[in-house]
């Protein structure tokens, strides 16, 4: 475990050694919003476990009628444990699908489920995990989850097979997916079990692996279902999908400012992720190139140029940050390949020229590739992605001890001048419509007198404050706990300055209040960690993105793997007529 | 109704926001009930019967009434031991690290058997703690022990029925705490038989296989409390307007 008692600042490799990067540049939001999906990722990790346990995944149920609707069960079987996942299909009326929390009915709804499901369960699922929110679940179900139709992807795509053909490619590089979920809940949502249940398991014990699994399955699914609607529709005439085009499919997903008070709220897990991450680098930096690395580096390059190149998106911030990557890509093609790779630390003077030459997307994005270099020296770090949330405080700290903590740890948070009227313009708070977090402008919009506590920095600022003027009165002996039971409204705000001070990357570095603050950052940085690509921002609050894109299918596991899969270019139409 | 823990302890976390509980009180108080719930000791219930109580009064600031470098009195003010416990528990923590032995005694509280997550969290922090109170059961006294070793997950609890008809511990409402990071407390197993009958007596193991089946099977709560308890979360909540719906969230914000 990677453990902070542990941690070195600094990560060696053979011959060379090479400091972490620093905390104030790690996690700076706006570094933070330009994260890319990298090897240790959640959802590279479970395919590499998936695919190297060789998982079964077969069907115990396919009921669906011509239209699709129906109950599928997919049984799977690692080498742990056994378990099902259930799909309720149902149609849905237009005006219902909206990928919004606030939603009551969803194109499909589906559960995974741990052992296996008898009659009397599946009609209990049957009668509640279509609610979804609504419905009660019990301990069984380790994931609940729902997605909604791309509609004009699903057609499309349920037409060129009953027609005989491949759906376009170059459709499928807009919208690569046939269904995208808007919530996959676990630990124990609505009743379902407990993250500790499965924590200490091997199939699942990492943060997120679940729910990613259960991702996955409705990948599958949902090839299988537009196969199936098309068959309906043409019998043997109908197509079955090109195995190049059904890798090339993922699943997509919608994310609002629903994901932002989580980030807030498991400061630890997001130090260890940062951590991990940041370990992996240092580990390639510490590196000694070789002219077989460097040339697998110029592969990936451009593999990245092309996958951005076929990444579509209508925001006009993130349309100029990717082309601007494009360009620079380029950039650092060329400039990798006219070095003389034998024997130098050439990924670390990469990575320290993009610093100084290019953006931050690109400079993450290139971190994201040559962390690929390694597997050996980095797979390994996938196990350290877990934390723990629970603080304790540290009660007979001085108040001068404290002060020290306070301003050399938070030294950022200090520097905010909340006198500024842009300083406060935002405040965070849960709607009653289905406790969806939301952000309002302080000024205009009801609600501050039940303001949610995301105020980290303005929370420091003032406890800070009232830690001097306690210390005026009292002394500098005078502890944590004196001033704790003289002002106990603090005492959040300083168990977490105490448990975050003793971590290497901290806090997110932002003011979550300010005018300027761009919630799309802290959404980009939870999902690059989960491994998801095609950000494709709708609003500063609100972005699509597509899972699994590339991966391998359920049939591919058994098989030879690569774990070479991430960033697929466009298959060719021509990859797909051949199996019609 | 089976509800996870992870939900009650979202759901009593947000019930106390709505109480007015200042923030990381919440969480305190939150983890208390569901820790008690989770170890088969009726944290819920506990909630429940104290909630018309906590709804209906503010808490009042611990005060306290003497104190030296080890020892100190602290007048609850009548408040559950939710509202203020675990900063008591922090105090005697704190004095015993400092002197090696620390005795805490919390005046006129209530719910005082909901201490007990807190303190098993000051275990895990090194520290060997001991926690004593007695309650009226007319016409008898049950006399309740906590004792927890450092480094350990779980306590140790007795109760006995104690004949004492006039017991100014009962009357005052107290819980007596005692710390040391060097030495642990035990109970007798074999009180005074004139004094003291045992009623009950549940162990560090019995703990821990409770524990486990909370985690395999979820919690059962009564469906009226858990309607309590969202009624109170629902004060942190912020009616929808118009705008709020469409740009809150962000999908249609910009």
């Amino acid at each position: 475990m990677l453990s902070e008692a542990e941690n070195t600042m600094e990560a060696s490799a053979g011959r060379a050694t090479v400091a972490l990067r620093p905390a104030n540049e790690v996690m700076d939001l706006e570094r933070l919003g330009r994260l890319h999906a990298c090897r240790i990722s959640f959802i590279r990790t479970l395919v590499r476990k998936m695919m190297r346990e060789r998982w079964r995944i077969e069907h115990r149920r396919f009921n669906l009628d011509r239209d699709g609707f129906g109950t599928v069960i997919y049984r799977v079987t690692t080498s742990e444990d056994v378990y099902n996942f259930v799909l309720f299909a149902q149609e849905l009326d237009d005006s219902q699908r909206t990928d919004r929390v606030i939603a009551n009915a969803w194109d499909c709804a589906f559960a995974l489920v741990q052992g296996d499901v008898d009659e009397a369960s599946l009609q209990r699922l049957r009668e509640n995990v279509p609610k979804q929110e609504a419905g009660r679940c019990d301990a069984s179900v380790i994931v609940l989850s729902r997605a909604n139709r791309s509609v004009r992807n699903f057609e499309a795509t349920v037409q060129a097979l009953a027609e005989g053909r491949q759906p376009d490619p170059a459709q499928l590089a807009r919208v690569g997916y046939l269904y995208r979920t808007t919530a996959v809940y676990g630990n124990g949502k609505f009743g379902i079990a407990d993250y500790p249940r499965i924590r200490e398991r091997g199939d699942f014990g990492l943060p997120f692996s679940a729910q990613m699994f259960t991702v996955y399955l409705l990948r599958h699914f949902s090839i299988e279902q537009v196969e199936h609607v098309a068959a309906c529709r043409a019998g043997d005439a109908a197509a079955r999908m090109a195995p190049a085009i059904r890798r090339y499919l993922g699943i997509g997903n919608s994310t609002g400012l629903g994901m932002a008070p989580f980030l807030i709220s498991h400061p630890r897990l997001i130090n260890q992720w940062a951590l991990v991450r940041e370990t992996a680098l240092a580990r390639v930096r510490a590196q000694l190139a070789d002219r077989a690395r460097r040339d697998r580096l110029l592969t990936l390059i451009e593999r990245a140029q092309q996958y951005m190149r076929e990444t579509f998106v209508d925001d006009e911030r993130q349309a100029h940050e990717n082309h601007v990557v494009i360009e620079q890509l380029e950039r650092a093609h060329a400039w990798l390949a006219a070095q003389e790779p034998d024997g130098r630390p050439l990924w670390r003077e990469l990575s320290d020229h993009a610093r100084t030459h290019w953006s931050l997307e690109t400079q993450e994005f290139l971190h994201s590739l040559i962390i690929e270099l390694y597997p050996g020296q980095i797979d390994e770090l996938e196990r350290d992605m877990g934390a723990s949330e629970q603080y304790d405080l540290v009660p007979d700290m001085t108040l001068g001890e404290f002060s020290v903590c306070i301003e050399t740890h938070y030294d950022w948070a200090l520097a905010i001048d909340f006198e500024h009227p842009d300083a406060e313009y935002f405040f965070w708070y849960r709607s009653a419509e289905k406790e969806e977090p939301r952000l309002g402008v302080r000024a205009e919009e009801p609600g501050v007198d039940r303001e949610m506590p995301l105020d980290v920095a303005r929370g420091v600022r003032r406890c800070h404050d009232a830690v001097q003027a306690y210390r005026h009165v009292h002394g500098d002996r005078a502890t944590v706990i004196d001033f704790l039971i003289d002002r106990p409204g603090f005492k959040a705000i300083v168990r977490r300055i105490q448990a975050m001070s003793q971590t290497t990357y901290g806090e997110i570095r932002a003011n979550l209040l300010d005018r300027g603050m761009l919630p799309m950052h802290l959404l980009r940085c939870k999902l690059s960690f989960f491994g998801v690509t095609k950000f494709d921002p709708r609003s500063s609050r609100w972005v699509r993105i597509t899972l699994f894109q590339g991966a391998p299918l359920v049939e591919d596991i058994g098989g030879d793997f690569d774990d070479d899969w991430f960033l697929p270019a466009m298959p060719s139409r021509d990859s797909g007529e051949a199996s019609t | 109704m089976k509800v996870s823990h992870n939900e009650l302890t979202g759901l009593c976390r947000r019930a106390f926001e709505g109480l007015g509980f200042p923030a990381g009180e919440t969480d305190d108080a939150a983890d208390m009930v569901v820790w008690l719930e989770q170890h088969g000791l009726r944290g819920v219930d506990t909630l429940w019967r104290g909630l018309d109580h906590l709804a209906s009064r503010p808490a009042a600031p611990l005060a306290r009434e003497f104190e030296d470098s080890s020892v100190a009195v602290i007048d609850g003010g009548g408040s559950s031991v939710l509202q203020s416990g675990s900063l008591a528990a922090d105090l005697v923590y704190a004095k015993a690290r400092r002197k090696g032995l620390a005795v805490v005694k919390i005046r006129n509280c209530y719910n005082r058997r909901l201490m007990l997550g807190y303190l098993a969290r000051c275990a895990r922090r090194g520290m060997s703690l001991m926690s004593f109170w007695r309650d009226r059961d007319a016409p008898d006294v049950i006399e309740q022990v906590v004792s927890l070793r450092a480094y350990e997950d779980f306590p140790t609890l007795l109760r006995y029925r104690i004949e004492d008809r006039d017991d100014t511990l009962t009357r005052n409402r107290s819980v007596t705490l005692i710390a040391s990071p060097h030495f642990a407390m035990l109970q007798s197993l074999h009180p005074d038989p004139e004094e003291a009958t045992l009623l009950e007596s549940v162990t560090p193991e019995d703990f821990a296989a409770q524990s486990q089946r909370v985690w395999q099977e979820g919690l059962e709560v009564d469906e009226a409390v858990w309607a309590r308890l969202k009624e109170l979360s629902g004060h942190t909540l912020v009616e929808p307007s118009e705008i709020s719906r469409r740009r809150g969230a962000g999908e249609d914000a910009d």
